[in-house]
């Protein structure tokens, strides 16, 4: 096999900052290589290097790729442009803001073909809805008449890889393709991506810090850690045998919570089971019971769309409930409702046999984590000043041990004392996250609602956050209401799951029992889609 | 709130054009203020045997006008209305449009729709039309003229104010401040209004250029400030009615020169601020 | 379907807008001491009550609320209190082609201007020419019209016009100091109203490119292969050239009320002067006549240039819907 680009010595600067150091590695014909790393890791803008991407006033770069014998560094931008979209493709995260919002999808669609083929407008139309056709859209003549905004993710995303594939380039550069995209989509798109290459022959490079689904898909991993590249090798071996500690973080990462049966292939040792399981008594009573809870919106055509239709569901002390659902399935809603922060339409919420709405005394017993920590903390405001909040709206600001508590609340959730004079703009992703933890447990509520409280964190703090929610609960007695779309991370951490669909619940029962013998289709779908036997997602995810 | 002023003072202090133009500001502002008072001329005293004196002659810095006013204590004077006036306006119409935008963002619903239709005619219609208007009802002097430039141009604040809060409302960390227990009037005061600040400050100093602008062109045109009493707009209009520019031209060009160069002082400043306000430290 | 709502919208909003100002207006001439026809000139009682008679004065007064509204919707704007036989839109229909025919040159040449020195940095890529951009267009805003108006008055038609003939030799000035008539009267005039409209396009526009080829867009249509000129024109210039379009409403209110000022500066026979000159002279009919055609004016502006935005950019429909 030939070498179709070859990486010799590279290296990236920003000012002084060394953000590549040294990456050699080869890209065969026709092979699938995954590079894989955290977040911050530099794989982004590796593979933009490769196209020379990176804003040259921004970056200096020193070493050679070396695309078809042709170093891409030296060439000048006339040459340059003739290799990318033509022989290189590439595909990016967020297909949505890589589209141009005030184009059409066609003109965005032609361009390359165009450009690359010297093919008229007419032809190049015919070229892409045959293309389109291939990547299962429905209607390619209707799809390419349409605005980006009137597109979903997964819709965007396809007319991306399209692009990338119009001229059949020689390599596709994906850069984390399916990581905005909900778990069904994804599923979806990978397997789009795998039969292009295979069908085309397409070399493509896929960048992903999801191992699990790179071992899906790829032949050979480039693991990349702090712009060095830690570990390279056949895929399965570097799965079934980490040598450096950046790959087996990277399994240890993806393969948390992993809930496959023993017969899977993977090694039951790299998989770390967080939970402690508190056994439900049975005849112990229920802290918040909901109730036949319905809330409608009207959406801007005036049809009423259900976010939660007719919801009961029971949460017992010390449990962890998880609630899983896609986007739009309403679980959101349910929280917000949960925790007053909007009134339901009708049915009630039961907390200790009073209705929420009528206690004065509610945030003291429910508190509530969310999402992304970047918008959860008020920016002007003192770490101290955030984390004393509730206390000080309760008591007033002077008649408590302010200082101690918060002290000693910010010990708890494993933040050093001296952040408390910080700003949140001073603090990583993962430790606003703590604040926003210590916010609600200087409460000493009975529940945490927390709602999708890792979507926004690379994977490492991830883990170290749910940790944190454990050890929590085992000091404090705390339940949760676990609210995500994330089948790995409930299975990890919950009692019990509660599957919603479309504003309802559709399935009950306890972890074990959903995950090795789900009853509901869409559970089924769910848990295929996210599993790492490809055989079995074959037949369902699409 | 120190958080706050320290990052504009921080962001401001790397910006060279914008330190050049605040110490000018400060230093015209000052002198406007002190010139007046301690000069032995006063800005309305007629002297025939001096009429058209050119600059640096008999004492008279800046020359003397078509009446043998002294043109150094008229300008400085000039200076401090128009400044009074911008400085003074820009607030009413911050006042007026933070509230206004604050409770129709935190209302929102049918309120937000009919308080922002209502402020979308007030911004269609031109300012200078309403200032005639009300001008015509209580005569043309400094008090009128800050009464109906506050009355026009509040609604860029407003709205500005209103986005914010639209938005602020629909942050996780107002949801928590629920969640924890506050209430509306809580939440307005603690968390929106600070969180607003930034939007708020640049309008106030993009609003004082503009209403300098708006003051000026009026007196400009015999509208707005009545002479004596002169604002920089009604000197350039007093030179242009009854002064030859040919011969005459610094009765003319000194306030002209005064009026660009505050104008494009207080823009560049105004940019600078938003700049720094804008950026995610 | 969403479009056609959103015109419909607009229309009646443009109508409320008018109603209101309407209504402003009458309000204004009922509280205005003595009525229009006290201020403090010297009128005979007997003279007083005629007049009064003649435009239904002493009706009552939801009456002639009605009367002025009818009036108003038939065109008549009133009569002048000052020239007995001058009515409002006889001097609108004598001096509003004058004031348009300089408000289209001002605006054409400020386009042009505009959309030249704010594409200018992005083409040429370099600081020094995005300095200059800045700087001249920094200087175009800050500039008050009358400012600009008496500098280019000052320069252009004096000096340059006397260097010209001191050089040929013969008295004739190409640019003339006052007056409307050929093309070298419009010139001078068309330019200093032109200004301060061309620096806020130019400043919008080339912060707009520069936002927009930050954009992740950008990067894409670069990874396809296109070069730096093709993703400034093709990409990068309509995304930044459409919030432009939300900004002509205002531009072209500073137009219409900076054309105000010229005309007086160039003794331009358009609205403003007449405008500013009833005014001065307290002709309170003909001030609320004209006030209420240029507010009609501009609104009449900003909803045409708000449907024209919405024909263009497919995303306004959306946000608007909200």
């Amino acid at each position: 096999m030939n070498a179709l680009l070859k990486i010799r010595d590279f290296s990236l600067f920003c000012g002084k900052n060394k953000i590549l150091d040294n990456i050699n590695m080869d890209v065969f014909e026709g092979e699938i290589l995954a590079v894989a790393g955290e977040s911050g890791s530099g794989k982004s803008m590796l593979a933009r290097s490769v196209l020379r991407l990176n804003d040259p006033k921004k970056f200096k770069t020193n070493g050679i790729i070396l695309f078809e014998e042709e170093d891409i560094n030296a060439l000048p931008e006339k040459r340059l442009s003739k290799i990318r979209g033509a022989k290189i493709g590439m595909i990016f995260q967020e297909p949505l803001s890589y589209l141009n919002p005030v184009l059409k999808m066609g003109v965005q669609l032609n361009e390359a073909p165009i450009r690359h083929k010297k093919v008229r407008k007419r032809e190049a139309i015919l070229l892409m809805e045959d293309l389109l056709e291939k990547l299962k859209i429905n209607n390619p003549s209707a799809y390419m008449k349409s605005y980006p905004h009137q597109l979903s993710g997964g819709m965007a995303q396809r007319g991306a890889i399209a692009i990338a594939a119009s001229c059949r380039p020689r390599i596709i550069i994906a850069d984390e393709p399916t990581s905005s995209l909900d778990v069904i989509t994804q599923a979806s798109i990978i397997r789009l991506i795998k039969d292009l290459a295979r069908v085309e022959g397409i070399s493509v490079v896929f960048i992903t810090h999801d191992l699990q689904l790179a071992s899906r898909l790829a032949d050979r991993v480039v693991i990349i850690e702090k712009g060095r590249i830690a570990e390279e090798g056949c895929i399965r071996k570097v799965f079934d045998s980490p040598k450096s500690k950046a790959a087996s973080c990277l399994i240890r990462a993806c393969m948390m919570g992993n809930f496959k049966k023993s017969k899977d292939s993977i090694d039951s040792k790299n998989s770390i089971i967080m939970k402690e399981h508190s056994v439900i008594k049975e005849n112990k009573k229920p802290v918040l019971e909901v109730q036949n809870l319905s809330m409608h919106y009207k959406n801007g055509r005036g049809n009423i769309i259900r976010a939660v239709d007719d919801i009961s569901l029971e949460v017992f002390e010390g449990e962890t409930l998880g609630i899983l659902g896609e986007s739009g399935s309403g679980k959101s809603t349910l929280a917000r409702i949960v925790t007053r922060i909007q009134k339901p339409l009708s049915g009630k919420v039961v907390f200790e046999g009073t209705d929420i709405f009528g206690r004065r005394d509610y945030p003291r017993h429910v508190q509530m984590v969310f999402q992304d920590p970047f918008s959860s903390i008020d920016p002007q405001m003192r770490i101290e000043d955030i984390v004393a909040e509730g206390m000080d709206m309760i008591l007033g600001k002077n008649r408590w041990n302010r200082v101690e508590e918060v002290a000693r609340c910010l010990q708890k959730v494993g933040l050093d004392e001296s952040l408390k004079d910080r700003y949140p703009h001073q603090l990583s992703g993962g430790q606003r996250q703590r604040v926003g933890i210590a916010r609600a447990v200087i409460m000493n509520p009975k529940i945490i609602v927390c709602d999708e409280p890792t979507a926004y964190l690379d994977t490492v703090s991830q883990m170290q956050i749910l940790e944190l929610f454990m050890k929590l609960k085992k000091e404090n007695g705390i339940s949760y209401v676990f609210i995500t779309h994330n089948i790995r991370v409930l299975s990890s951490i919950s009692d019990r799951i509660a599957v919603m669909l479309g504003g309802r619940i559709v399935e009950t029962g306890r972890t074990e029992d959903i995950i090795n013998n789900p009853v509901h289709p869409y559970t089924k779908i769910l848990i295929n889609a996210a599993s790492l036997n490809e055989e079995e997602s074959k037949g369902n995810a699409n | 709130m120190l958080y706050f002023i320290k990052k504009v003072a921080l962001g401001l202090s790397k910006d060279r054009a914008a330190l050049v133009c605040a110490i000018f500001i400060t230093v015209v502002v000052l002198a406007a203020i002190v010139i007046p008072v301690v000069s032995h001329y006063d800005y309305y005293s007629h002297d025939a045997d001096s009429k058209f004196l050119p600059p640096f002659t008999g004492g008279h810095w800046f020359g003397t006008d078509e009446f043998g006013r002294d043109l150094f204590v008229r300008v400085w004077h000039g200076v401090r209305i128009s400044f009074a006036i911008g400085v003074l306006v820009a607030f009413i119409q911050m006042l007026i449009g933070t509230l206004y935008g604050g409770v129709a963002g935190i209302f929102g619903g049918l309120v937000d729709e009919v308080m922002m239709r209502f402020a979308d005619v007030m911004y269609s219609v031109p300012n200078l039309v309403v200032v005639v208007l009300i001008t015509l009802l209580m005569g043309n002097n400094e008090l009128s003229v800050i009464f109906a430039l506050s009355l026009t141009d509040w609604t860029t604040a407003a709205r500005v104010v209103r986005g914010q809060t639209l938005v602020l409302k629909e942050m996780e960390f107002v949801q928590a401040a629920k969640v924890l227990g506050a209430k509306r009037p809580q939440i307005m005061l603690k968390h929106i209004l600070p969180n607003c600040s930034g939007p708020i400050l640049v309008n106030l100093m993009i609003n004082i250029p503009s209403a300098i602008f708006a003051e000026s062109t009026l007196s400009f045109l015999g509208i707005g400030i009545k002479p004596p009493a002169a604002s920089l707009g009604t000197l350039v209009n007093e030179g242009f009615k009854y002064v030859n520019i040919n011969y005459y031209s610094w009765v003319i060009f000194i306030p002209l020169l005064f009026i660009a160069l505050i104008m494009i002082s207080l823009n560049i400043l105004g940019d600078a601020l938003q700049k720094v306000l804008d950026s995610k430290s | 379907m969403e479009f056609i709502r959103f015109i419909v919208k607009r229309i009646i909003f443009f109508l409320i807008t008018m109603f209101l100002a309407a209504t402003f207006t009458f309000v204004l001439i009922k509280s205005l001491p003595g009525g229009p026809f006290g201020s403090d000139k010297m009128i005979h009682p007997q003279i007083m009550e005629n007049l009064n008679e003649k435009y239904g004065l002493n009706e009552p007064l939801h009456r002639q609320y009605i009367m002025y509204m009818q009036n108003l919707l038939k065109g008549d704007l009133g009569i002048s209190m000052i020239y007995k036989n001058r009515s409002v839109s006889s001097i609108i229909k004598r001096a509003f082609p004058v004031s348009l025919d300089l408000g289209i040159r001002a605006v054409a040449l400020a386009v042009s201007a505009g959309l030249l020195m704010g594409l200018l940095p992005a083409l040429h890529n370099n600081k020094v020419m995005d300095y200059l951009v800045l700087a001249v267009t920094m200087l175009a805003i800050s500039m008050p019209g009358f400012v600009m108006g008496m500098l280019l008055q000052y320069l252009v038609s004096f000096r340059l016009s006397e260097a010209l003939q001191s050089i040929t030799g013969i008295g004739y000035s190409i640019f003339p100091i006052t007056g409307w008539g050929s093309f070298r009267y419009t010139v001078v005039p068309s330019i200093a109203l032109a200004i301060g409209a061309m620096g806020m396009m130019a400043k919008m526009l080339r912060a707009g490119i520069k936002d927009t080829l930050n954009q992740n867009y950008i990067i894409m249509s670069r990874a396809k292969g296109m070069t730096h000129m093709e993703v400034v024109i093709r990409h990068a210039l309509k995304n930044a050239v459409l919030p432009l379009l939300s900004i002509s409403g205002p531009l072209i209110t500073s137009i219409i009320m900076g054309s105000f000022v010229i005309e007086n500066i160039f003794s331009i026979p358009g609205l403003g002067q007449y405008f500013v000159s009833s005014v001065q002279d307290k002709d309170y009919t003909m001030v609320v006549g004209l006030s209420v055609f240029t507010v009609f004016l501009v609104v009449l502006a900003n909803t045409l240039t708000d449907i024209i935005y919405a024909v263009v950019d497919p995303r306004v429909r959306i946000v608007s819907r909200k």
